[in-house]
């Protein structure tokens, strides 16, 4: 089920607006606006991402300047470059990884549900 | 990289550029104008205005599009609005309401 309405902005494309959904999406591309997904949100090592990002789960290993807030966790790769504001009750920086920005990690109800530490 | 494809369960309002294909099994409301092949799956919904090298049309589109090579409406289609191109193929089963405007030139 891995690729049921999986969405993917490919290198050569630029979105620029609002895009929502509940299924994941890759950014490999350029998005410039604001992602709303119900579903795990990855910016690929080759990705740009200007604007907002609200997911569950967001990915970067590519470059971000703005927003994120995650209501479960944001993980940022080695190699990527963030700048911005990342907002979630669990953030993962992996060594290499580029950060610029304000972290605000909250205890969300999302939290206080359980799941694996 | 694979091409991008605008998921079945995904919506977006705007406009998407670029000079690779695209591929909308979702929904896009605003503007798909890439210097590369379109195409609008079964699933698919376009309301705007879609421009491409080539577009192919199994979804439903509601308003303009333009293929400066080609446009094919497909069996299953729902093409409401107009069309640009130098070339049309209209295949049986296609619902098309619109005009064709065939003295596009080509670049």
């Amino acid at each position: 089920m891995e690729s049921e309405g999986t969405a993917i902005i490919g290198t050569g494309i630029v979105v620029r607006g609002e895009v929502s959904g509940d299924a994941p999406l890759t950014i490999a591309g350029t998005l410039e606006g604001e992602l709303r997904l119900e579903a795990e949100a990855t910016v690929a090592p080759e990705g740009l991402v200007k604007g907002t990002v609200e997911a569950p789960v967001v990915q970067v290993a590519g470059r971000l300047e703005g927003e994120v807030r995650a209501s479960e966790w944001v993980r940022l790769d080695p190699g990527c470059q963030v700048q911005g504001t990342l907002t979630a009750p669990r953030v993962i920086i992996e060594e290499g990884a580029v950060l610029n920005g304000t972290l605000e990690m909250e205890v969300g109800p999302s939290q206080a549900g359980g799941g694996h530490e | 990289m694979s091409d991008t494809v605008i998921g079945s369960r995904t919506l977006v309002r705007g406009r998407i550029l670029g000079e690779d294909p695209v591929v909308v099994e979702g929904r896009v409301e605003g503007t798909i104008r890439p210097d590369a092949p379109v195409r609008i799956e079964a699933s698919g919904r376009v309301s705007r205005e879609v421009q491409g090298t080539e577009v192919r049309v199994l979804g439903i589109v509601e308003g303009t599009v333009t293929g400066t090579r080609r446009v094919e409406i497909l069996a299953g289609a729902q093409m409401l609005g107009d069309v640009k191109t130098p070339r049309i193929l209209i295949s049986e089963g296609a619902v098309f309401r619109g005009r064709v405007e065939m003295d596009f030139q080509e670049r």
